[in-house]
């Protein structure tokens, strides 16, 4: 009978900095070298590499025996001598219950940096695929990746996990859309070429912004950014032109001085008569002169401003945790029923057969004392006995509690106890 | 028919509040599942609640506005269905909260007071005395909708200006739809109650043609369509901001109340039904 384990050996950004977490990093070659090594050797039956820029982890399934820390240590620093012995005090182990548990908690973007985020589901779904595609993987393995990306669309569908911005640049957009309502019909103006600011563009862009005017020091670079956009180039001293029309604005120059001042929205405002102007500034030091949020129809924000929406986000975010982690509990029950279902599977087939065996053969012993019509009866009443007295161990034995050994000592037991041999197994 | 409507009497405040609390579950977990259950159960509310509206029509044979009971159950049908309409249109569901609380509040005292078997004089029978009702319960209705939103309106407008991105800020949908939607609401409830000062003053001179000009309750509906006629004006031939608009609908929301209790309590009116 065949024990299956599940390990998985690493190290995230929880632990460890950006030097460690480089050094273990695995480029998309050594993602398929290293498991091809790992697989090499008989007690490894599945192996699969997760490596992002936060953390890097080896998944691997063990056929008929366990692996310890050393062990699977040895394996990872024999394949990357750039680790040293210090640097695996920063990694961690987990095994079957709580590996399962922590592959879905990573999935649902609970382990990242930024609580919540997408990007990591893309990340663990192409790890998988590339460890799938190169047969790295088996039955264990695929329905665990592929469990990890259901219980992710659960996680993120009944809590708000991922609600809100978690990014400066996406809160800007957040902001500018508790103020105005539709993006279609509004204009926006970028003012430098900041990489926040680029990014707030993008986003606009990406939420459907009528027009973006893009304003630079030099043309040339202006023009660049706003074939980027599908926008329009703009003089910087020509921005006063446009600042009626616009609805957002968005400061991002290296300039020492305010690129827009009070006395310049007076004549501004007048014209925009009560449109509300958004004005986000993410420069430092500041394009736009602090003052203006005194008039009634600007909403002036700044980097402190954005932050802040950043980090209530975040919190709020965390405090899904506790929901998120029901359901991944739950889960996590289910997979390892599962586990458990598979490996009962061919002790249930074997422990079914034994049983159909000893009432082939007892029954036979009358076949010529029974006639025909009898003996259909005498089927069908010891086929039922036998499926009455089977059914009870067996609903106990697929439902069986504890831990991943001590179900595999129970099978074991089963197994004993009814002189199940292994090669019975189906 | 009487078992049924006394059920439903019942009934309504009890899903209002069930709604409050779904609503208020919406604002902390945006899961599907809820704001399937909350839609679903905010639709079926109302339903039924039309459905009692005409089952008290048929049983007392008139249009049910003429015992205040009766009036505070129809402002809250109409509040629910403006609301159920502008939740559809603006797909925006974290303000619900706020419109349930008043909904319920409205039937729970509906329900108090409401009397199947009391007897109604003729006169308040007329069509059109039930058309003049019924359309100052949706112009209020609609006037209640138009002060709602200014006032989530102005606790947004100052949690933005001062860089405070707490609970308002986190259920709110834009100050633009806010805005849009009160006008649209104040320009509904403005229309109705100039129909409700022409239907007043037509059925007026027909029923009670003794009756003096100035009755309190009318001097205050002039007050109250004066209020919102300039801010209509206000929004659309000087072009005032919304934040402005918005001080004026609340203002002209606490004239509502105020000239309510006055008249009501403190007054003789002859607007005392029944």
């Amino acid at each position: 009978m065949a024990h299956n384990n599940i390990y998985i050996l690493g190290v995230s950004h929880q632990r460890a900095g950006f030097d460690l977490l480089s050094r273990a990093a695995f480029s998309p070659e050594e993602q398929l070298e290293f498991p091809r090594i790992l697989l090499a050797r008989p007690l490894i039956a599945e192996a699969c590499i997760v490596s992002t820029c936060n953390r890097n982890e080896l998944y691997v399934r063990t056929e008929g025996r366990t692996l310890t820390r050393e062990e699977l240590k040895k394996c990872w620093q024999d394949f990357n001598p750039r680790l040293t012995e210090k640097d695996f005090e920063f990694f961690y182990l987990w095994e079957n219950e709580q590996a399962i548990e922590h592959l879905f908690r990573v999935t649902a973007g609970m382990d990242s940096l930024i609580p919540g985020e997408t990007e990591i589901v893309g990340q663990v779904k192409s790890a998988f695929r590339r460890a799938a595609s190169a047969s790295f993987t088996g039955i264990y393995l695929n329905h665990l990746f592929e469990t990890a990306l259901q219980v992710e669309k659960r996680v993120r569908t009944q809590t708000s996990i991922s609600v809100g911005a978690v990014s400066v640049a996406y809160a800007a957009v957040e902001l500018a859309q508790k103020i105005i309502r539709r993006m279609s019909d509004k204009k926006a103006l970028l003012i430098g070429s900041g990489e926040t600011g680029q990014l707030v563009a993008l986003h606009l862009k990406q939420k459907g912004i009528g027009h973006i005017y893009v304003a630079n020091r030099t043309g040339a670079h202006a023009r660049t950014l706003a074939e980027k956009f599908s926008g329009e180039a703009l003089p910087l001293q020509d921005i006063h032109k446009v600042l009626p029309e616009v609805d957002l604005v968005v400061g991002a120059t290296a300039s020492p001085d305010y690129m827009i001042s009070g006395p310049m929205m007076r004549q501004v405002m007048k014209i925009r008569n009560q449109r509300p102007l958004i004005m986000i500034d993410i420069a430092i030091p500041r394009d736009f002169d602090p003052a203006l949020s005194r008039f009634e129809n600007i909403f002036l924000h700044d980097m402190s401003s954005l932050e802040k929406i950043v980090e209530n986000n975040k919190t709020r975010r965390r405090e899904e945790f506790d929901k998120a982690g029901v359901i991944i509990r739950e889960e996590t029950g289910k997979f390892l029923q599962w586990c458990r279902g598979l490996e009962l599977k061919p002790t249930i087939i074997s422990l079914r057969r034994k049983m159909e065996d000893i009432r082939n053969g007892e029954i036979e012993k009358y076949r010529h004392r029974v006639d025909e019509a009898h003996w259909v009866l005498v089927e069908q009443i010891t086929r039922g006995l036998l499926n009455k007295i089977l059914h009870l161990p067996l609903s106990n034995l697929k439902e069986m509690e504890g831990g991943q050994g001590e179900v595999h000592r129970k099978i074991n037991l089963v197994r004993e106890i009814f002189d199940l041999r292994e090669e019975e197994n189906v | 028919m009487r078992n049924l409507l006394e059920l439903i009497t019942i009934i309504l405040p009890v899903l209002y509040a069930v709604l409050i609390w779904l609503y208020a579950l919406l604002v902390v977990n945006r899961e599907k599942r809820i704001t399937r259950i909350s839609a679903t159960l905010f639709t079926v509310t109302l339903v039924i609640h039309l459905l009692y509206t005409a089952l008290l029509a048929v049983y007392k044979h008139y249009f049910p506005v003429t015992t205040p009971g009766e009036l505070l159950s129809l402002s809250a049908l109409f509040i629910a269905l403006l609301y159920w309409l502008l939740e559809r249109k603006l797909k925006v569901i974290t303000t619900g909260m706020f419109i349930f609380i008043a909904l319920f509040f409205l039937q729970f005292l509906s329900a108090f007071l409401i009397d199947l078997s009391a007897p109604v004089d003729e006169v308040l029978q007329e069509p059109m005395f039930l058309f003049h009702v019924s359309s100052v319960v949706v112009a209020y209705s609609a006037l209640f909708i138009c002060t709602l939103f200014s006032i989530i309106y102005l606790v947004l407008y100052h949690s933005l200006k001062k860089a405070r991105f707490g609970f308002i800020y986190q259920i709110s949908f834009s100050l633009e739809e806010l805005s849009r939607f009160s006008y649209l609401s104040g320009i509904i409830g403005f229309i109705l109650l100039s129909v409700t000062i022409v239907t007043g003053i037509l059925w007026r001179k027909e029923a009670f043609p003794d009756l003096a000009h100035f009755d309190p309750q009318v001097v205050v509906s002039y007050l109250i369509w004066s209020i919102y006629g300039i801010f209509i004006y206000g929004k659309y031939r000087r072009s005032w901001s919304a934040k402005r608009l918005s001080y004026l609908s609340v203002g002209g929301a606490g004239v509502i109340i105020s000239s309510l209790i006055i008249v009501n309590y403190l007054l003789q009116s002859f607007h005392q039904f029944g």
